[in-house]
Order: structure tokens, then sequence, then C-alpha cells
């Protein structure tokens, strides 16, 4: 056992454990040098920073089961996104298109990037892997779609109002 | 018989005597010393040791935001012992993962007798040290010393959020001596 001690603190001394390390000595003899290194850390968190544009204005003329979208691009719904880590971007219809009057609503959906629809007053969701060094903000359309309902006095005329919700949460990394 | 006793006394007395006087004769002329001198010789070559008394340098958690600076962080010292006078070179390079980085700057300062030596790798202002990064003195410490080195560091986000991925980064600082 006394053995093992004596090994132990033998190892412990020769693991500088008492706290210097020598980092380099030699002779300096013909030029020669001598270096020591410390090593320096930080860690940097998951960072996202986000600007929101709003889709444009969807004009019904009020037929039935008629169908309308914002353009996919930036100047018409954008999502402007400055992150520093791979994301998980979702948009979803929080409060779908509604007649403020009447209470009545238009089937709403959302998209991201041109891509597939929501279903209807539900969400999408697009992964963003991080690359380094592309110019950021990225910006990605945020369109909206609205389809009427299957009989004239379902959609009452009048201003309808919705809300899009747009989370981005880390992705695996 | 008595006779031949007492000559054989005499004789024994006789001779005593005479070596009593010839070991006086001897060390009264006296020996010189014999005395022979040869040189001897011995080179000490120029030697130095770098301990590094305290590291690592550790900025700890940046949030992620942009332009967000932590420093100064002091936690990196070097002792140096030397026989000889030295030349002081130290260098360091930005906080980096992969292809992101933290601009960092470092500063050197001696410990007793306290003096600041520099920046190195980036200035005061974050910008690049020129023409060389690194900070080179020249006879900075005399032989026979024993002398410590602390670094400051100062460490800061870039303009974008994505100029710096989130994650674990590194550097070294290195101070390498030589005689002049």
């Amino acid at each position: 056992m006394r053995k093992y001690l004596i090994a132990l603190v033998a190892l412990a001394m020769v693991l500088g454990l008492s706290g210097m390390a020598v980092a380099g000595a030699g002779s300096l003899e013909g030029g020669a040098t001598v270096s020591g290194t410390a090593t320096v850390s930080a860690h940097v968190n998951k960072y996202c920073s986000v600007d929101l544009t709003a889709p444009g204005t969807l004009t019904f003329t009020g037929t039935i089961d008629e169908e309308k979208s914002t353009p996919a691009d930036a100047t018409n719904g954008d999502i402007a996104k400055d992150c520093n880590c791979d994301t998980n971007l979702t948009a979803a219809v929080t409060t779908p298109l509604t007649n403020a009057e009447t209470g009545a609503q238009i089937a709403t959906k959302v998209d991201i990037d041109g891509g597939t629809w929501s279903p209807i007053n539900g969400s999408v969701t697009v992964n963003n892997p991080y690359v380094y060094g592309v110019p950021n903000p990225v910006h990605h359309s945020l369109s909206l779609h609205g389809k009427l309902g299957s009989t004239i006095s379902s959609q009452p005329a009048g201003d309808y109002s919705g809300l899009i919700t747009v989370t981005i949460a880390a992705g695996l990394l | 018989m008595e006779r031949l006793r007492r000559q054989l006394r005499f004789l024994l007395l006789l001779l005593g005597a005479v070596s009593l006087f010839i070991s006086n004769a001897i060390a009264g002329e006296g020996l010189p010393p014999v005395t022979e001198t040869v040189p001897i010789f011995a080179t000490v070559e120029k030697y130095a040791k770098i301990l590094v008394v305290v590291e690592p340098m550790d900025f700890g958690e940046f949030t992620g935001q942009l332009n967000e600076e932590i420093g100064p962080v002091d936690s990196a010292i070097f002792e140096v012992e030397t026989n000889t006078a030295l030349d002081l070179r130290f260098s360091a390079g930005d906080l980096k993962k992969d292809s992101s980085f933290l601009a960092t700057k470092y500063q050197a300062r001696r410990v007793l007798p306290t003096a600041l030596l520099g920046w190195f790798n980036r200035d005061a202002s974050y910008s690049p040290v020129l023409p060389i990064p690194d900070l080179v003195l020249t006879n900075a410490q005399a032989a026979g010393t024993i002398r410590q080195y602390a670094i400051n560091g100062w460490a800061k986000t870039g303009p974008n959020v994505s100029s710096q991925e989130a994650g674990n980064y590194s550097a070294t600082i290195t101070l390498t001596v030589s005689a002049p």
C-alpha cells in the first residue's frame, strides 16, 4: 500500500500538480530559442437576431373558393435573420385572417422561401444550417395565402387581419 | 659478561643519538615545497527556462450578441529564468473555431519591476499590429535574472451575429526567448 502511495505522489509531482509547468528550457547557443505556450479559451453561445417585415395585403374579389397569395420575395414579407448556429425557422398562423366585426375567417396558410404551404391555420418549418462567411442577415421570404369559403355569404366584405408568428430555434449543433 | 652488556648498551645509545642527529639535520635543512599549477576550464552556455505559472486565459461565455467585448482577462503568466541577456518575442492569434474567429488583443507587462511592454496580435483599437503581429523586445531581460510576464487579453465579437459561430474557441500565447 505504501508503495502505491509513494508512486502516486511521485506521479503527481511529475504531472506538475504544484501548479507550475515547465514550458521550455534549453540552451540558447547558436541562435537557438526556448518557448513557452499558454492556452486561451472562450465560448460563444447560440444567438440570433431577427427582423420581420409583414407580407403584403391580399385583395379578394369575393368570388367563391377564391385563392390569393403574396409573392415569395423579400419585399412582400421578409425574415431577416442573423444567427451563429444551425437553426429551425418556423412560421405559424397564430391568428387566421379574421373580420373583426363578424368574426368570419379566411382559411390562412403561410410559407417560407416559396416552399410548401403550411396546413390551413398551421405552421411550416425550414432548417437553416450555419454557414460561415455568408453575408448576414440572411433574408427569407414570408408569404401569405388565403382562400375564401364555398359560399359568397360566408365571407363578408370588409377588412380582415390576423397574426403570423415566426420562431427561430437552435438546431443540432 | 657484564662488560659485554655495558658495551652493547653504549652501542645502542650511540646509534639512537646518531639517528636523532640525522633526522634533525634533515628537518633543519628544509626541503623546498614542490608545487605545480595546471589551468582548468569550464564553459557555461547560455541557457534559459520558461515556466507557465498561470493558464489558461479563459474568457468565459459570450452571449453571442454582436460587438460584445470581454476583458481584460489576466490569467496567463510566464516566468523566465536566464543566465544571459534575452530578447523576448510574444505572439498569439485570434480566438478561433474553424473559420470563425473573435478579434483578440493582448498586452504584455513585466510584473516586477512593473512595466507595460506593449500590444501584440492586435492593438488597443483591435487593428492588426503592423508590420508583424508579434511583440519583439531586444535585450529585454538581463543576465542572471528571474522575471515574470503577465498577459492581459481582450476579445470581442464581430459586427454580425453570424460572424462567429456558436461554440468553443481557442488560441495560444507563446513567449519565445533567445540570446541577442
